[in-house]
């Protein structure tokens, strides 16, 4: 053969192996590969997996069209980093019916997968239409032309993307013990060195009703004030009396934090498990050094006052009245002793106050001693104003009577070594 | 020979290494990373041969045009020599979502791709009968990109280390912003070289004296 159509043979080679180094690499790493992924994704999944409702898919539609996913990925690695801050990573059948996907290329944000339930209705729309009001640092863009002027005027779009947001990661709850079994089976056989175990199915800041809380080291005060500002103070306030720029948009409001006290257990179980039905969202993303701060911070500094054990005991009869109008009016929620353990507490969306470990700083009580609470309620949750049921002395007793219950040892101890 | 048959084997070989550590079959996540560790020992030797026959012109040659290409080839070996460790998985596991990778595909595009493209023009405009040419204007262009390339490129990559650091640490998120916000402000005024530099390259290509027209055509056209 003359050279002259060897060369002309070599376009018609390389034509060839093109097309053919193309295919073998479509089929290699693409067939194949989606092949097993159809397998496991069966093998793995739950038996049905339930669909977006027709707000969620338009939610879908909007949080695609706002181009959410250049800043927030929808895809929890097999690292432990990821799945420290993320929960569970991304199985293969949990975006099966997503298309086109969300999985994104690059994280500004933090991912999203699991944040359904991690965040309140309220609070999104406030993020949306303000995000520097509830997270100072962000550097995520206003959507206010999603509302009609303000965060409690949300138009159908920002309803039906917060509608999407909440089902971020529903399907992997959804899946029950059954996938939470399968989850392990799929992530051992994917990667032997990390095992997820079933309770980081979940995102750490989504809230819990109750939880177990591990015990927190005793933290530094002025840590815990600079994390404060960080984190808490764009809804609670720089003063902790629950009026930071994010709070005109929740209900209910952000804890007036100066007006109370609170046991260092419950402000644990607080940050630890955030507050259902609330806002507040829980902080387990947060080193237990951090956490244990932030309790010393909120708890240590009581403001001084005529509190505790060197307060003026209320006469006899005024606690008994107080019993008679607790025993009668709020017990079936807060419990017989207080302990929000009333027959009727599970069944409210936000849990009733504990009022052995969170009470009223009596020196914040209006002047007629009767607390703002009972006078106006709390709105956004079942607490009522009892001004048109009770009497003001009435009402007066009942504070009383509740302040007898709260019990904080380790500020009693602190107390009288201080003595 | 051996380069170009290699290049064109492995690269449609390396789409997976986008998703290491994803759901994707393990096997096919370590065939890309395995193929993207080849292409990129294929590419030194590709480049190794590109630059030895540039042997005696000089990384900052002369000639405008040879100079946007040989620097388009060192681009073209740092950026895949990068790509190779970048899908290591330790590598990817710390890098991946970052500044690092935004820096990586800027300096594929504007480093090597764009740079061979601005050096075929620099190259193939002055011989175009009748064309305008603008020799310093292009040769500014050349440094203003050259220049506003680096400062990101050098800067998303140092972002991308001080974000990843943050997350594998466990800080809380918003640290992370706080903390790439002077890179993001760098890389925002790396825009302007960048910016500028295309504008120069484009007014070298529209503006200046006409190149000679040659003599048959001007036969021709009179």
């Amino acid at each position: 053969m003359r050279p002259s159509r060897v060369l002309r043979m070599s376009y018609l080679a390389a034509s060839v192996a093109g097309v053919g180094f193309f295919v073998l690499s479509v089929a290699w790493l693409g067939v194949w590969p989606a092949r097993r992924l159809a397998d496991e994704a069966a093998r793995t999944g739950p038996e049905h997996v339930v669909a977006l409702t027709a707000s969620e898919a338009r939610g879908r539609a909007i949080y695609a069209r706002e181009g959410c996913a250049y800043c927030h990925t929808q895809q929890i690695r097999f690292t432990q980093p990821d799945i420290a801050r993320f929960g569970a990573p991304t199985l293969a059948w949990e975006t099966r019916a997503d298309t086109p996907h969300m999985l994104g290329t690059r994280r500004i944000g933090p991912d999203l997968s699991r944040a359904g339930g991690t965040r309140s209705e309220d609070w999104q729309f406030m993020h949306l239409f303000a995000p520097r009001t509830v997270v100072p640092a962000s550097v995520m863009p206003s959507y206010r032309h999603l509302f009609a002027g303000g965060p409690g005027a949300p138009r159908q779009d920002a309803r039906d993307l917060v509608a999407y947001l909440e089902t971020l990661g529903r399907a992997r709850e959804l899946a029950g013990v059954e996938g939470s079994v399968r989850a392990v089976t799929a992530s051992h056989a994917h990667m032997s060195g990390l095992t997820p175990a079933a309770d980081l199915n979940a995102h750490p800041a989504r809230t819990r009703r109750s939880g177990d809380v591990p015990a927190l080291p005793a933290g530094d005060r002025d840590r815990g004030i600079v994390l404060y500002a960080r984190h808490c103070a764009a809804c609670h306030g720089a003063t902790r009396e629950g009026d930071g720029p994010g709070a005109s948009g929740l209900t209910p409001r952000p804890s007036n934090l100066a007006e109370h006290d609170y046991t260092d257990v419950r402000m644990a179980q607080v940050l630890w498990n955030g507050v259902a039905g609330t806002a507040m969202p829980a902080w387990r993303d947060l080193s237990r050094d951090d956490l244990g701060s932030l309790v010393r911070y909120l708890t240590d500094p009581r403001p001084p006052g005529p509190l505790r054990h060197d307060r003026v005991q209320p006469p006899a009869e005024m606690l008994a009245l107080g019993k008679r109008v607790y025993d009668d009016n709020c017990a079936q929620c807060h419990g017989p002793d207080g302990a929000a353990d009333g027959f009727a507490a599970l069944s409210l969306a936000i849990a009733p106050t504990n009022f052995r470990q969170q009470r009223l700083w009596q020196g914040r009580m209006t002047a007629d001693g009767v607390p703002r609470v009972l006078r106006d309620g709390i709105e956004g949750t079942m607490m009522a104003s009892w001004q048109t049921r009770l009497t003001r002395e009435e009402m007066a007793a009942v504070a009383e009577y509740v302040f007898q219950f709260f019990r904080d040892e380790a500020a009693a101890r602190a107390l009288e070594r201080r003595q | 020979m051996l380069g170009f048959w290699l290049l064109f084997f492995l690269y449609p070989l390396n789409g997976t290494h986008h998703y290491v550590m994803s759901v994707i079959p393990m096997d096919t996540q370590v065939t890309a990373i395995i193929a993207s560790v080849l292409l990129g020992l294929t590419v030194i030797l590709v480049v190794a041969n590109l630059l030895l026959s540039l042997h005696g012109a000089g990384v900052f040659a002369k000639d405008v045009g040879l100079r946007f290409v040989v620097m388009s080839v060192i681009f073209y070996l740092v950026v895949s020599i990068q790509g190779s460790l970048q899908a290591l998985m330790p590598v990817n596991a710390f890098v991946h979502f970052t500044d690092w990778v935004i820096g990586h595909s800027h300096l594929a595009m504007l480093g090597f791709a764009s740079f061979a493209a601005a050096g075929a023009l620099a190259h193939v405009w002055p011989h175009i009968p009748g064309a305008r040419y603008h020799a310093r204007l292009v040769h500014h262009a050349y440094w203003l990109l050259f220049a506003g390339l680096l400062i990101m490129v050098v800067d998303l990559t140092i972002a991308g280390v001080v974000e990843a650091q943050l997350w594998q640490s466990g800080a809380p998120w918003p640290a992370s912003l706080e903390a790439a916000r002077p890179y993001w402000i760098i890389r925002t005024w790396s825009a302007v070289p960048i910016a500028g530099g295309f504008i120069a390259l484009l007014a070298g290509l529209t503006t200046g004296p006409r190149t000679q027209p040659p003599a048959a055509e001007m036969r021709a056209a009179a």
